[in-house]
């Protein structure tokens, strides 16, 4: 799976737009959308967001996690507990990237928030690298982790997948003893 | 003990790469009209107690547990004495070195030798291949590949793959994050071309 | 009338749905302009094709290639001043809008009500029209209707014909009311063509195209910062090549900076204001762009070079020291010594120098005594202007990336055509651009030695002399840098250039209000003439050249061809030269 695909996945994540122009409501595959009033605030997903935004049809209500006190709390849960915590949207990462590139303007204090969700991203991965290290050495069957968000996942599919069926090619020929 | 040749089907270059390893082995029997293996001797028959280095698809085809006709002699990398240095410390050891197929090879060596000895060298395997897992997903989370070609030359060719499987991980973050995915680009041969072709019509539509 | 009301209803909502075709002129106006109209199409989902181009023919060609295309066609500084139904025969549902700042406007053009529609600055309409000469007064609408009833077409573009009424005359010569109404036709067509010839005699500029449609984006609640910046940009190249006064450029400014302010306001969070040391910490990411208005220093791309090289190559500032002479380079010493700025300080790139200098760089040139020591005043060492920043370190001032854009499009180097030029141009426009930016900047540097280099010549060979009315000098054949000069804007900077520092070596009288015309030699058959109207402190933005040359042309029969929009520049065989020049002193006594 590509991160772009993530993305794609993340893009229908909804979030509060404020649009300058009234427009009937849309009747999608997914859902319906709208009725759309000026000044009015009104739910939709975020591809559909960042397409209003682009075109200065509307403005985007900063989500509430998207705020530094927020994410400075988050970053400090993070790094006192051992274990993955949950995280304020399961497409933190995605959102607050498409957002930071199509309208920094929204976001109050942006260079700010990017910071600390790097902060946040870096901690949960060096954390999921460890985890990652503990389980290959510790010969053990399978493991259980939560709170992980997709695009986390993706970062390491590629390797764990691999490193595991070349562990289970060398496993055959060792019989499983009592331990 | 057996274990399958071929695990990645018959085609599989890895495969036949890592079979393609030489055995040092004895003859114990003559061996009509095999003279021509044997570059040293003129004789048209193999004689006895010869000794060859022979890759592992023939030696496996000839290899018979209750015949013996001829004697296997382990290479070095798979004695106990590497066996001491791999669970040492199996972090420096020079993989390459030791057989680009160190894995691979060993894994079919175990048809060859006796369960004792099999099971010793599929135990090392496996812990000198938990022991290294750090090393590579470390290394292959750096993305500029220049500065690591002296750790990267000490891995195996698994190994090998194993980090360019890390890589693509990291790569493609990093792509993802600069947005390069947004940018249409032109295909490599009408780049290539584009100077030798004349544009017919220059102005936008 | 065909001046646009509103822009939005007629104009934007006229085109929603429907394909467009754009020509743009290869100026920093129109490219800005370009910039502003593009985002507007794209906030729509307009299809357009755009096509830039130089000259009157390369606009012909153009748009009988691709006049299938679309039906709405957008002419950005183009087109306004030649009769477009006229010249390029559209069919009949094509309706033309032009967004153009050069005047004056062809007349057929403006009282073409179908399919002309001439988009101007709201405020500015009332002014545009009375500009315009009553249609009563030029077009006889009786005259019309007879002549399309009598079919004489034949091609003449005179609207009142006298044809279709000798053929009744002969019927009622001696009529005494036919009499009388023939003396009134006689005064009426008197008063036309003196009307006319007013009307068309200057040729001057008023508000940027790109400042229009910035007013238009403002009104359909589309404008952002970026809009603003390039409509700022596209003022500014007014200012450079003298299309505007300084009164009105600073009149612009004013009005541009409160869309500024609008834009650009941060809240102060610290309550003792800002200082331009320490700004206030920004709400907003560094990437995105702040502009600010700024009292600059009259010194061209100072951020770019050292002093010492912005002074020699700003124009107002190089006469002012008279670089070309010796006792002129040491009095430039002498200023910068006075300014207590070491001469190893000044040769450094101004990024480089100490900050206490460039701190007090500023404020000690607009001290009391240094002007009056060197004989000027505050408006001629400062300059009003805007400073855009973004991303840690870029600043640049609006005059830089004018003075990058146009670098780039009129950039001979390498085999470009024009769309290349009209992209590298747009690029240098584009902000993630940095890379084309700073060669836009590189070659501005170039190209601003090589003026001063060839003004060099001009005054040590003394080359440029008084001939009758009006200044001439010619160019070398043959020389490396002609195709480089004659190009449109590069032509008239090397003129205007030749003509200040011409006055400011001379002291006679009768000099003061020449104009001046100079000669580059295009091939072995051709030569490119570009005149500039006389150097004044204000209105110096009129050029009658387009008329003198006109006229004699007509007188002496010579082959001359008005190739651009921008009537001050011809091409003329060379045969033909030496009498033009005899007729054009004549004509302009």
């Amino acid at each position: 799976m590509d991160n772009e695909e993530v993305e794609f996945i993340a893009e229908n994540e909804l979030i509060t737009i404020i649009p300058n122009f009234q427009y009937k409501t849309f009747y999608l595959i997914g859902g319906d959308i709208g009725p759309f009033e000026p000044s009015v605030p009104t739910q939709v997903p975020l591809w559909l967001a960042v397409h209003f935004r682009q075109r200065q049809k509307c403005r985007i209500e900063c989500p509430s996690w998207i705020s530094v006190e927020k994410l400075e709390e988050i970053m400090n849960n993070e790094k006192s507990s051992e274990l993955f915590t949950q995280m304020p949207n399961a497409h933190y990462m995605e959102i607050t990237n498409v957002l930071l590139n199509c309208a920094p303007q929204d976001i109050p204090r942006a260079d700010e928030v990017k910071t600390l969700i790097k902060d946040i991203w870096d901690l949960r991965i060096a954390k999921l690298r460890s985890s990652m290290n503990e389980f290959i050495k510790s010969e053990s069957l399978h493991a259980k982790v939560n709170n992980l968000t997709l695009l986390e996942i993706n970062t390491v599919r590629n390797l764990l997948t691999k490193t595991l069926k070349e562990l289970h090619n060398l496993k055959q020929h060792v019989p499983v003893t009592d331990e | 003990m057996q274990s399958d040749c071929y695990k990645n089907g018959y085609f599989n270059i890895q495969d036949i790469m890592a079979s393609q390893e030489r055995i040092s082995c004895k003859f114990e029997i003559e061996i009509p009209n095999m003279g021509f293996l044997d570059s040293s001797s003129h004789d048209s028959n193999l004689k006895v107690g010869s000794k060859l280095d022979l890759p592992y698809w023939l030696i496996k085809a000839i290899y018979n547990e209750k015949f013996k006709f001829v004697n296997i002699d382990l290479p070095k990398w798979y004695k106990k004495f590497y066996h001491d240095i791999l669970e040492a410390d199996a972090c420096v050891v020079d993989l390459r070195k030791m057989g680009p197929y160190y894995y691979d090879f060993g894994v079919l060596l175990l048809n060859l030798v006796e369960t004792d000895i099999g099971l010793n060298i599929a135990k090392t395997l496996l812990s000198c291949f938990r022991s290294r897992f750090r090393r590579i997903m470390d290394l292959s989370a750096q993305t500029d590949h220049r500065d690591l070609y002296r750790a990267i030359s000490k891995l195996d060719y698994t190994e090998t793959e194993m980090y360019k499987a890390g890589q693509l991980d990291a790569n493609g973050f990093i792509r993802w994050q600069r947005r390069e995915f947004c940018k249409l680009l032109p295909s490599i041969i009408v780049t290539a071309n584009k100077n030798k072709r004349k544009r017919t019509d220059s102005n936008g539509d | 009338m065909v001046f646009i009301k509103d822009a939005k209803k007629e104009f934007l909502d006229q085109i929603i749905n429907k394909r467009v075709l754009v020509f743009v002129h290869l100026d920093v106006d129109a490219l800005c302009s370009w910039k502003i109209l593009q985002h507007l199409l794209h906030c729509e989902h307009i299809l357009y094709s755009v096509i830039p181009i130089n000259s009157k023919q390369a606009l012909e060609d153009a748009y009988n290639q691709h006049k299938q295309v679309a039906n709405n066609i957008i002419l950005i500084n183009c087109g306004a001043t030649l009769d477009l139904v006229e010249i390029l025969q559209p069919p009949e549902e094509t309706i033309f809008y032009l967004i153009d700042s050069l005047r004056p406007l062809e007349v057929r053009n403006v009282y073409n009500g179908i399919q002309i529609k001439i988009i101007v600055l709201q405020n500015e309409l009332g002014i545009e029209q009375k500009l315009v000469p009553e249609y009563e007064d030029i077009f006889d609408e009786e005259e019309e209707n007879d002549e399309e009833n009598e079919e004489e077409e034949d091609g003449d573009e005179n609207l009142d014909e006298e044809e279709p009424e000798r053929n009744r005359s002969k019927r009622k010569r001696f009529d005494p009311e036919y009499l009388e109404k023939m003396h009134a036709k006689r005064e009426w067509e008197s008063k036309r063509s003196k009307i006319l010839f007013e009307y068309y005699k200057y040729t001057y500029h008023r508000c940027s195209s790109s400042l229009v449609l910035f007013d238009l984006a403002w009104k359909s609640a589309k404008d952002n910062n970026d809009l603003l910046w390039w409509s700022i940009i596209g003022l500014t190249e007014q200012l450079i090549n003298c299309k505007i006064d300084r009164d009105i450029y600073t009149r612009y400014v004013v009005e541009l900076n409160s869309h500024v302010l609008r834009h650009n306001h941060r809240p102060a969070v610290n309550a003792l204001g800002t200082s331009n040391t320490n700004p206030a910490p920004d709400d907003v990411s560094i990437n995105c762009l702040k502009i600010s208005h700024l009292d600059d220093l009259n010194m061209v791309l100072l951020r770019h070079w050292s002093i010492l090289e912005s002074i020699y190559h700003s124009i107002d500032l190089a006469c002012l020291f008279k670089m070309w002479t010796n006792k002129g380079k040491k009095k430039l010493n002498e200023f910068l010594a006075d300014l207590g700025l070491p001469l190893n300080e000044c040769k450094q790139k101004f990024a480089y120098m100490d900050s206490s200098f460039k701190n007090d760089f500023k404020m000690l040139v607009a001290s009391e005594n240094i002007k009056e020591k060197y004989r000027y005043d505050e408006n001629f060492i400062y300059l009003s202007t805007f400073i855009a920043s973004f991303g840690y370190t870029n600043k640049l001032t609006a005059f830089d990336m004018a003075y990058a854009v146009e670098a780039l499009m009129e950039n001979v180097d390498g085999e470009k055509n024009l769309s290349d030029k009209f992209i590298e141009a747009l690029n240098c426009l584009n902000r993630e651009n940095l890379k084309a930016l700073e060669c836009g900047i590189e070659t501005a540097k170039n190209h601003l030695k090589k003026i001063y280099q060839q003004i060099q010549n001009f005054i040590d060979m003394n080359q440029i002399v008084a001939s009758g009315p009006f200044l001439q000098v010619f160019l070398e054949e043959g020389s490396n840098e002609n195709p480089f000069f004659s190009q449109i804007f590069t032509s008239k900077k090397l003129a205007r250039f030749a003509l200040q520092s011409y006055l400011a070596l001379t002291k006679g009288k009768k000099v003061r209000n020449m104009p001046l015309i100079v000669c580059i030699p295009l091939n072995e058959s051709n030569t490119l003439i570009a005149g500039v109207p006389p150097y004044r402190a204000t209105n110096n933005t009129e050029n009658c050249f387009g008329l003198a040359f006109d006229e004699a042309a007509e007188k002496t029969k010579s082959r001359v061809n008005f190739s651009y929009f921008d009537t001050s520049i011809i091409e003329i065989n060379n045969e033909d030269k030496s009498k033009f020049l005899d007729a054009l002193v004549a004509v302009m006594q």
